[in-house]
């Protein structure tokens, strides 16, 4: 919120790009380690590697998309 | 005061320009009222509508704690932002099916499709996955094959489940055909299509080794390679050795897809699926957003007009009366079964709050109807002698252009063999008739919008970008429908001999993966010998069978509405149901009982094994016609299959809902318990 918040355009832009990361899963990695962080404080968490290895594998087990 | 203001003006706008369209006749309409009757149908359908369903029916609370709060762990179950959501969900359930549809149904004329699309999405496919996504929200996130089973016991869950299996069979199938005859004899499209298999591995590779979990910057990657790929295609074309590199037969083609598939189905996801899922993401919501703005900006004249002649059954695309045809042959975009899958698959996982499912069920609907929308834009733009020259298979029209123009002009659709060659030349084809399957016709429709829109001159590059966004999609269902239903079926193995669960088995991927991709390669071999084009019978089989799982899932929906003590509401998804299982029983008769050797498919098979033992058929036919007899037997038993399935989970939830009502005892309500969230409802954004 510190930067550019004042902006307008700069807001448009940076939510639009938040948005687009959540869609995408770019964030996904991100967001798991603050999960982790906060939930469960004593395991370490994968790699990001391994976390999207196992991302992949678990969303296709499933009909995760329509035609 | 405001909110009621807007309102009023969006429904006297919305009202006149549906009036508008629904009696403008013989004179050319503009595509500007469609999109308005629309839009304003849409929002007048969320903002009360699915506003009312949500505080009266469902009766949402904001306090209680979703699946993805409860079970969070960072991975499936996550709270995810309301607008995420939306749009994890539209892009989940967009592909091919709201772009070929309402292509193919424009043979009736522009107004039954476009009808259908705004009227079948508001009070039927946006309620189905508003209400799937709600059920299963409030299941933690079970499929809807295992909340039949919950709620309506095993006879349910049972038919809910093969009924999935074998709709996803079948539309791979048809759209494996879809792609194939965008490809055919075309090495423009042939060498893009081509090109985003190592495109999309370069990109996994790069998300999986390079930059673990980078996926914006690997789909810019691929983005812009896939688009070098359209404009590389166009050198290819040009090149008189490679261009015959890349020139196929469609029985070659069919070969390639259903190696392609086998393939892709036994590979790591990370390689090939997962990286043009990604890449298709993108490109699914970036060119809808730019056609629906294209379309805005050059808002062409509709050239079809609002009824054909082919209303009478008599059409060359297709078989079968306006009744009930359009409502089976449009699915995705008015209503599909197929929604409910995801509705029950990943979704309910992510959502943050209740108040949050109207806009991912209810809002992510009406986009696709939107963007089937655009399809009838695409294809009504055209002339309407060039949409049936580009459509129409050989064995109707004729095999000659000559032949082909003098057919479609005597319907009263005037075209001419030089309009189809300066067109094709246009595109960079060598031509463009009878390239069934609504994907070159839409693309030509496409090309057209977006070179009038962007930039004149690079409508051969704007058609091939076409091919290659609808080919995205379709290859991703290919792989993505064989590696979920290889889960099924092992599922459905393993309970006859163990060994076969377990899924990472490589025993038991390779036979379920063969199994599964015989099955549709089948059908899409058969599609592709076919001199009708295959689309003819294999589009009216995907749509029964998609129907018939809408059927299915408003099925369950109106028994939980029922036992749940609300049968005063349960009309919300009786009355969807009760029309589509109208529609799909007169349809599936009509394909089951009908004499007409074109709509009938015992009476097609007859015919075709009259003309052979009399020996009246040309030797390139004669000698496919024992496969095409054999697979309209098969198609006409699928046919009955599909209805004893949807009568038999009707007939089951009827008798439970009446058990109900007598006070007998019935399965219990499997909805979770009430848990007060801890998330901050005040930071949640106001929903209105």
């Amino acid at each position: 919120m510190a930067n550019g918040s004042s902006n307008p355009v700069r807001q448009f832009l940076s939510s639009g790009l938040s948005l687009l990361r959540g869609v995408t899963g770019d964030d996904a990695y991100e967001k798991y380690v603050a999960h982790m962080h906060s939930r469960e404080p004593a395991t370490a968490p994968m790699s990001a590697r391994d976390f999207y290895k196992a991302q992949m594998e678990q969303k296709w087990n499933c009909i995760s998309g329509c035609c | 005061m405001y909110g009621k203001l807007v309102a009023a003006v969006l429904a006297v706008v919305g009202g006149f320009a549906l009036a508008g369209i629904a009696i403008a006749r013989d004179e050319p309409i503009n595509s500007l009222w469609i999109v308005t009757a629309a839009v304003c149908v849409y929002i007048l359908g969320y903002r009360f509508y699915a506003k009312w369903i949500e505080t009266r029916i469902y009766v949402v609370d904001r306090t209680r704690a979703t699946p993805a709060e409860l079970l969070n762990n960072g991975r499936d179950y996550v709270p995810t932002h309301r607008w995420v959501l939306f749009g994890h969900h539209f892009a989940a359930i967009a592909g091919a099916g709201p772009l070929v549809g309402p292509t193919l149904a424009m043979q009736f004329g522009y107004l039954p499709g476009t009808l259908w699309l705004i009227v079948g999405s508001v009070l039927g496919g946006c309620v189905q996955d508003m209400t799937i996504l709600f059920l299963s929200t409030r299941r933690q996130g079970k499929s809807l094959g295992k909340i039949a089973r919950d709620e309506l016991g095993v006879v349910g869950g049972t038919a809910a489940t093969i009924g999935t299996l074998m709709i996803v069979i079948i539309v791979i199938a048809v759209l494996g055909l879809v792609v194939v005859n965008a490809m055919r004899h075309s090495p423009w499209a042939t060498f893009t299509v081509f090109a985003t298999i190592p495109i999309a591995m370069l990109v996994g590779v790069y998300m999986r080794v390079w930059r673990p979990g980078k996926v914006l910057e690997g789909s810019l990657i691929g983005l812009v390679l896939l688009l070098g790929a359209v404009v590389g295609g166009g050198w290819i074309n040009d090149h008189p050795v490679w261009a015959s590199r890349f020139n196929f037969e469609g029985i070659q083609l069919a070969w390639f897809v259903i190696g392609y598939g086998w393939i892709a189905a036994i590979l790591p996801v990370w390689v090939l699926l997962a990286p043009r899922d990604y890449i298709s993401t993108f490109l699914k919501i970036s060119v809808v957003v730019l056609l629906v703005l294209a379309v805005l900006l050059i808002h062409p004249q509709i050239k079809m007009p609002a009824f054909t002649r082919f209303t009478d059954g008599t059409g060359p695309l297709f078989a079968g009366k306006v009744f009930p045809f359009v409502f089976i042959t449009i699915a995705c975009g008015a209503l599909s079964g197929f929604h409910a899958l995801v509705s029950s698959g990943t979704t309910p996982k992510m959502v943050a709050n209740e108040g949050d499912i109207r806009l991912a069920g209810y809002g992510s609907m009406a986009v696709e109807s939107l963007v089937g929308i655009m399809a009838v834009i695409s294809a009504t733009l055209l002339d309407p002698g060039v949409y049936f020259a580009i459509n129409s298979g050989t064995g109707v029209v004729g095999a000659t252009a000559a032949e082909a123009v003098a057919t479609i002009s005597g319907w009263g659709f005037p075209v001419t063999v030089e309009q189809m060659q300066s067109l094709a030349a246009e595109v960079g084809e060598s031509t463009l008739f009878a390239r069934t399957g609504g994907a070159p016709s839409l693309a030509v429709g496409m090309a057209s919008i977006f070179s009038s829109a962007f930039g004149k001159g690079l409508v051969a590059i704007w058609y091939h970008f076409a091919i290659m966004f609808e080919a995205i999609f379709i290859l991703t269902t290919v792989d993505a429908g064989t590696r979920a239903s290889r889960f099924l079926l092992q599922d459905a193995l393993g309970q006859i001999w163990k060994p076969m669960g377990r899924t990472s088995w490589y025993p038991s991927v390779l036979v379920a993966s063969t199994l599964i991709v015989a099955a549709w390669g089948y059908f899409l071999y058969v599609g592709v010998v076919d001199p009708n084009g295959g689309i003819n019978i294999l589009w009216p089989l995907f749509g029964i069978a998609n129907q018939m799982l809408a059927a299915i899932a408003l099925t369950v929906a109106t028994g939980v509405l029922i036992k749940g003590g609300k049968l005063r509401y349960a009309w919300v998804t009786a009355l969807p149901l009760a029309w589509i299982a109208v529609v799909t029983t007169t349809a599936a008769t009509q394909k089951i009982f009908s004499t007409d050797a074109k709509l009938g498919f015992f009476a097609g098979a007859d015919a075709l094994a009259g003309q052979l033992a009399a020996g009246t058929l040309a030797p390139a036919r004669a000698a496919v016609a024992p496969t095409l007899i054999f697979n309209q037997h098969l198609d006409g038993w699928l046919t009955v299959l599909f209805l004893i399935l949807m009568w038999t989970v009707i007939i089951e939830m009827l008798r439970i809902s009446l058990r109900h009502l007598r006070g007998l005892p019935v399965p219990p309500s499997s909805e979770s318990p009430y848990v007060a969230t801890q998330l901050d409802l005040t930071a949640l954004p106001r929903s209105h």
